[in-house]
């Protein structure tokens, strides 16, 4: 997948933007707080209809207007070019008139002209794949960001996999509140049933997903790792989760059902579901031992690169097309043997945006890709 | 602040209650009214009262109606064997509206959501139970929506039909693909879903 037109306006620090571009490698070069990491969160919330920068849509858009917007032009390699369109509302609440009629909430989606109902619509149309100086917190932060990561790589390849992750999150709501109620005496025991079912079908269906993943990802990261390392290290990926290690499905639900009842007066207790997918994790380990505690920030980092890169491989195999790569800064970070070879890997995908603060020896040398220069919210070609 | 006079600033306060209107289109519609024909807004204003005053509720399926029972309970042609069970009676009137189904209805009022703190006691779930043991139909269709809430709200009620002395047949009704199109224009989540819940295909 790659994308060949990206039209902003009104977004962060673009008023107006439209761009062409080539397959292959484009490099933007600016000082920093100048809308390099912009540029490529654009292009990752028409992916994910999400920043990863943060969770308030408003504030994606530029400081005094009422609204912005994001355009893509995809092409993929077989028939599929999606077109997808996002309209924000900003923080400023301006004049109702002005704002695009189709924007009746705070986010409009439009995918080939059509509006999306559910985010499932959109995601997965043109996956993409971010590296940015933050993915070091995939090794060293705890698991709720590598649960983050999975959703993130999960959704973009089954659309089956964000709806059952959207309703396990509902269920999972649902569940909790009556568990509340019932410790206030306010529920019955009775009532608890039916999400109780709801929680095992979506619950059951994505640790089944993430566990073929991660055992996908712990080897294509393996190797990567063993090649960013010089053949010193050796990464290995394990899921964590009380369904771990079941494969037939019925199965997985029959035992998530169990050790749900097992720890029911835990939860009565609590007034909170215990045990389930929403406390998975998945296990990084360097040489055996657990990369989290034991390993050196340097590590970490090759771990963490080592883990993106397999993601965009995984993704490939699985959709048959590479995703569209998108690295933030993130060569600066390594020295510069490491720094060869995380370009050198990156070649081998379709379509790959860079930032750099500095113009980077490695990227200089390398000697390829269309240069841009991003300037107060302008970008020019080099 | 000068403000609008009393009336007009009255009817645009009480707009703007309304779901879907903010101030802006409360301001536009008030002038709009004050624009129109006294004869309009007369008719607009009884049609708002008559609402409230004449409708009630179908003594038998909760639909809205402005006699004892709705319409399609009356009716002598409708298959008294078959209830099937709604959310709302927006729901029902969609159902409605491709003339496949002769059976009776059964609006429940909403959806469980300990969220929202509807709990099995706020819908109409007594009703429909003593409404089954007294006119012993052979089969019910639960109805309500395809989503967390109503797939449990099936669930729950499924569970109490069951305990029932002879319970009546239960159908859930079927998730399915958009008519007239192909295969690979369905959303993959509707495909997904569709696969899930295929049935055996009958002679």
């Amino acid at each position: 997948m790659q994308i060949s037109h990206l039209a902003l306006h009104n977004f962060r620090c673009y008023r107006q933007i439209d761009l062409d571009l080539p397959p292959g490698v484009s490099i933007f070069v600016g000082p920093n707080a100048s809308g390099k990491t912009s540029l490529l969160e654009a292009v990752l919330v028409l992916a994910t209809s999400k920043s990863p920068r943060t969770t308030r849509d408003r504030e994606l858009v530029y400081w005094t207007a009422s609204w912005g917007s994001i355009s893509g032009q995809f092409r993929g390699m077989d028939t599929s070019s999606p077109s997808i369109r996002i309209v924000l509302r900003g923080a400023v609440s301006g004049d109702e008139q002005d704002l695009p009629s189709v924007l009746n909430g705070a986010k409009h989606i439009e995918v080939n002209g059509v509006r999306c109902d559910s985010v499932t619509e959109l995601v997965g149309q043109a996956p993409a794949v971010l590296f940015s100086p933050d993915d070091l917190q995939l090794v060293k932060a705890g698991p709720a960001v590598r649960r983050r990561f999975l959703n993130t790589a999960l959704a973009q390849l089954m659309p089956r996999y964000l709806d059952d992750l959207l309703r396990y999150r509902r269920a999972l709501r649902q569940r909790n509140e009556l568990l509340k109620q019932m410790q206030a005496g306010r529920a019955m025991g009775s009532d608890l049933a039916p999400w109780t079912s709801q929680l095992v079908e979506t619950g059951s269906r994505i640790s089944g997903d993430r566990q073929n993943f991660i055992a996908a990802l712990g080897e294509d990261a393996g190797q990567l790792h063993t090649t960013l390392s010089d053949h010193s290290e050796q990464l290995t990926l394990q899921y964590d989760s009380v369904l771990a290690g079941i494969d037939d499905p019925d199965e997985k639900a029959e035992v998530f059902r169990e050790e749900l009842e097992r720890s029911h007066e835990q939860e009565l207790h609590r007034g909170i579901t215990v045990i389930g997918p929403h406390r998975d994790e998945m296990a990084v380990a360097i040489d055996g031992y657990a990369a989290r505690q034991f390993a050196s920030q340097g590590q970490q980092r090759t771990a963490a690169l080592s883990l993106k890169l397999a993601e965009a491989q995984v993704m490939q195999k699985r959709r048959g097309e590479p995703p569209i790569l998108l690295l933030d800064d993130c060569l600066s970070e390594l020295d510069a043997a490491r720094a060869a070879k995380m370009v050198e890997l990156a070649g081998q995908f379709e379509q790959i945006l860079i930032t750099s603060a500095g113009s980077s020896s490695v990227l200089r040398e390398s000697n390829y890709g269309a240069w841009y220069e991003i300037t107060d919210g302008r970008i020019r070609p080099q | 602040m000068l403000r609008y006079a009393r009336p007009i600033q009255q009817l645009i306060e009480a707009l703007e209650k309304l779901p879907g209107i903010g101030p802006k289109t409360a301001q536009r519609l008030t002038f709009f009214l004050l624009r129109s024909s006294e004869q309009d807004v007369r008719t607009l204003g009884e049609a708002i009262l008559s609402l409230k005053g004449e409708t009630q509720l179908c003594q038998q399926c909760y639909n809205y109606c402005t006699a004892e029972l709705c319409p399609i309970c009356e009716d002598p042609h409708r298959d008294g064997s078959v209830i099937c069970v709604v959310e709302e009676v927006s729901d029902l009137m969609a159902l409605e509206r491709p003339g496949e189904y002769q059976g009776l209805y059964h609006v429940i009022g909403g959806a469980l959501s300990p969220v929202e703190n509807v709990k099995p006691s706020d819908l109409r779930i007594s009703e429909l139970l003593e409404r089954i043991k007294q006119t012993l139909p052979q089969e019910i269709i639960l109805a309500t929506s395809p989503t967390v809430e109503g797939d449990a709200t099936a669930e729950y009620l499924r569970e109490l039909i069951r305990a029932l002395p002879d319970p009546p047949r239960i159908t859930r009704i079927a998730l399915g693909l958009p008519v007239g199109g192909d295969l690979d224009y369905a959303d993959q989540v509707t495909l997904a879903r569709a696969l899930r819940g295929r049935t055996v295909m009958e002679d």
